[in-house]
Parts: C-alpha cells; structure tokens; sequence
C-alpha cells in the first residue's frame, strides 16, 4: 500500500502544476495510493508513526530535505518503506540517492529499488543526514583512542548520509570524495571554515579535514561554553556534551540507478 | 553526472588532518593518511602516509609508505618506501626498504635501509611420526 505525505509548502499555489503532474504519473504508473497533508498541526513524525501501523506499507514524502530526513528518523527500525518525490531542484538527498525532481521522480518511486541504510544518533536521537556545531568551542574525542582540538577551524559537521563538499587535499590527485557512505559502521566528521554571505561578498565553505569514526565525544573546552548541536539542517538542536555513534537501526529506502551510495 | 563508484569505501578512505586541526592520542586509520596540522602520539596505518609542507608530526610512525614534505619528530618504520622533500625535516630513526632524500631535506637519527622485509612467520606443520 503506498501512502503519499505532502510537505506543507506545496499548499502554496505556485506549486498546484507540478503536484497535478506528480498525481498524473503516480496514475500512470499505478502506484497511486492514499494522500496525508502536513500542517501546523500535524507533524511528519505523528503522521509516518500513524501509517507505520499498516502492514510493510511504502510512504512517500513529496517536498524537501528536511521533511524527507524528519520522515526517515521517525520510520527507523518498522519494516516500512521510504520513497521521496523532491521538488526542489537544488535537493541534495534527490541527488545523493539518485532521484530525478518533481515527476520524474516517479518512475523510481514505482521501480522500487531498495537500499538499507543506516542512522547515526547523537545522546540517543537519532539523525539521518548530518549534524553541525561551532567548532571554536569543542573538544572531540574519536573512538576512545585520540582527541580532535579544533586551532584554526571554525566549524565542524559529522556527516551519515549527505554530499561531501571537500576541498582538495593534494592537487595532482583526483579526489572522488562525492558522498558519505551510510551502509557502513562509520560516521565522517569534516572540518573547516563555513561559507559566508555579507551584502555582496559571498565566501564558499572551505573544509579541509576529514576523519572517520565510530564513536565520538563532544564536549565543550571550558564548562562554561554553551554548543548547540544542530541536527539535519533544521531548527532540531540539542546541547553538548554530547556522544555520536551509528545506530544499530536502518531504514529501507526507495534509491535511483544514479545513485551516489 | 557523477556516477555510483564515486562513493568513500572506509578501506581506501583517505583521513586528512586539516591546517587547523591539532590530533592527540593513538591515531589509527584505515587508508592513506594526509597530514597538514599537528599530529601528537603515534600513527599507524596499512596504507600510506603523507606528511604536507607546514604538517608537523610529532609521533612514531608504522605505514607502507612514507612521504614527508614537514616536520617528523619519532621514528619511522615504514615496509617500502620514505620520500624526504626538500622541505622535510625528520629527526628520529628510519627503517624502510627505499629511501629518497631531495636535496635540502634535514635528517637527524640512524638509519636501516633494504635488507630483509619483515618476515612473516612460516606456518607450522605437523608431522606424523
């Protein structure tokens, strides 16, 4: 049975064509199925635990990154299936997992090529993409074995499925860093300076350290140092000292041919 | 478009110690390993390690290869090769099989180059008497 949830924005009415479109491939293809909305009112998480409850059911998430990363901690561990229509061009899960925007997206939705992945969780809250934090502030301590002192570095992401944006560490070579691996046991913490926007400067994000562990301690330098752990790029935060780790949980989901995974 | 081969396997994952970043502890890493920090302790790896102009080590060092344009403060055993640059400056021992030293590179410590690679134990076989 497949459940379709839509993001709360695609009310909007610039968006009517496109979901008009998606409904008439979904059609097509025969893969039409039933249709849950969200709002203010409804979080993802209510709504992907309430359809869980059916028997192996496929939910589909139709809007963002977010939504998409909130619909897959929330399915960790049922024997649920996580399919994804973007329909924003610049998604970077869409291109990660290899799925095409908007309608096209269909096609892989109904070809239904399915991946286990895995989840990393921070104090026991589990996230899908990456977490981010100040690095200023921090101590990191890999694996029980050795300490990360971030000197220059000013921030700090800890990456289970997302792109790797790196910069190249020796110039003859030819780096093919283009994505995490969320199958395997290990987290990639990258290292650097952010990007910046200020009127017209624009500074591009520099990360220059990559590392790769199984277990990591956050802690602050001083007691008295407040960081905020952010969680998939979203408003979600919580607080170090804080420890991160793969979970043992995966979820099954939907992935193109095209695949960086 | 970029293709599904372009993905990290953790075997040959290259870890890279960034210029703003100071690692202190037992360091053990899966692949090559690129240091242009600061590195305290020891490093051990299967693969290779490459130390960049500015990078200081002050740690023993186990790898296949060692190539070394900084500084290295321990000694290095390494199974096949050490490439000293004209940057480098090592004070501790060598232990390798091939050594390359540019013209310029500081080398402070005693040194065994060639002979026999460390020999893996033959297995042992029983006999019926």
């Amino acid at each position: 049975m497949y459940f379709y949830i839509y993001d709360s924005f695609l009310q909007e009415k610039k968006y009517k064509r496109t979901i008009s479109k998606i409904e008439t491939r979904l059609a097509t293809l025969d893969i039409s199925g039933s249709k849950r909305r969200l709002t203010a009112l409804k979080s993802v998480q209510e709504i992907v635990r309430s359809l869980s409850k059916n028997e192996s059911p496929t939910i589909v998430v139709i809007g963002n990154d977010q939504t998409f990363c909130k619909a897959a901690t929330a399915m960790a561990g049922t024997d649920s299936v996580l399919g994804f229509i973007p329909v924003k061009k610049d998604s970077e899960m869409a291109k990660i997992l290899g799925i095409p925007v908007n309608e096209y997206a269909c096609d892989i939705v109904s070809a239904r090529r399915v991946e286990k992945l895995k989840f990393g969780e921070v104090n026991g809250k589990k996230f899908f993409s990456s977490i981010s934090f100040n690095a200023s502030k921090t101590i990191l301590k890999a694996d029980q074995k050795y300490q990360i002192i971030p000197q220059k570095t000013k921030k700090i992401k800890i990456v289970n499925l997302d792109l790797l944006r790196f910069n190249k560490a020796d110039e003859s070579e030819d780096f093919k860093r283009i994505a995490s691996n969320p199958k395997d046991d290990y987290l990639e913490i990258l290292m650097g300076r952010p990007g910046k926007k200020f009127l017209f400067f624009k500074r591009k994000q520099e990360l220059d350290s990559l590392f790769f562990v199984e277990k990591l301690e956050i802690k602050p330098k001083k007691s008295k140092y407040s960081v905020d752990i952010n969680i998939d790029k979203g408003k979600d935060k919580i607080q170090a000292p804080a420890t991160v780790n793969v979970s043992n949980q995966d979820i099954s989901i939907i992935v193109g041919k095209d695949r960086l995974i | 478009m970029l293709g599904k081969n372009q993905k990290i396997k953790p075997e040959d994952a290259e870890t890279i110690i960034g210029a703003g970043v100071k690692v202190d502890g037992t360091f053990t890493a899966f692949g090559n390993v690129i240091v242009k920090g600061q590195l305290l302790g020891s490093l051990k790896t299967e693969s290779d390690v490459s130390i960049k102009e500015g990078g200081s080590v002050d740690a023993d060092i186990k790898a296949k290869n060692a190539s070394i344009a900084g500084k290295v403060d321990g000694n290095l055993e390494v199974n096949q090769k050490i490439q000293l640059a004209n940057s480098a400056k090592v004070t501790g021992d060598i232990n390798c099989q091939v050594l390359s030293i540019e013209e310029g590179a500081i080398l402070q410590g005693n040194c065994k180059v060639g002979g026999e690679k460390n020999a893996t134990p033959e297995p042992e076989v029983e006999t019926e008497e």
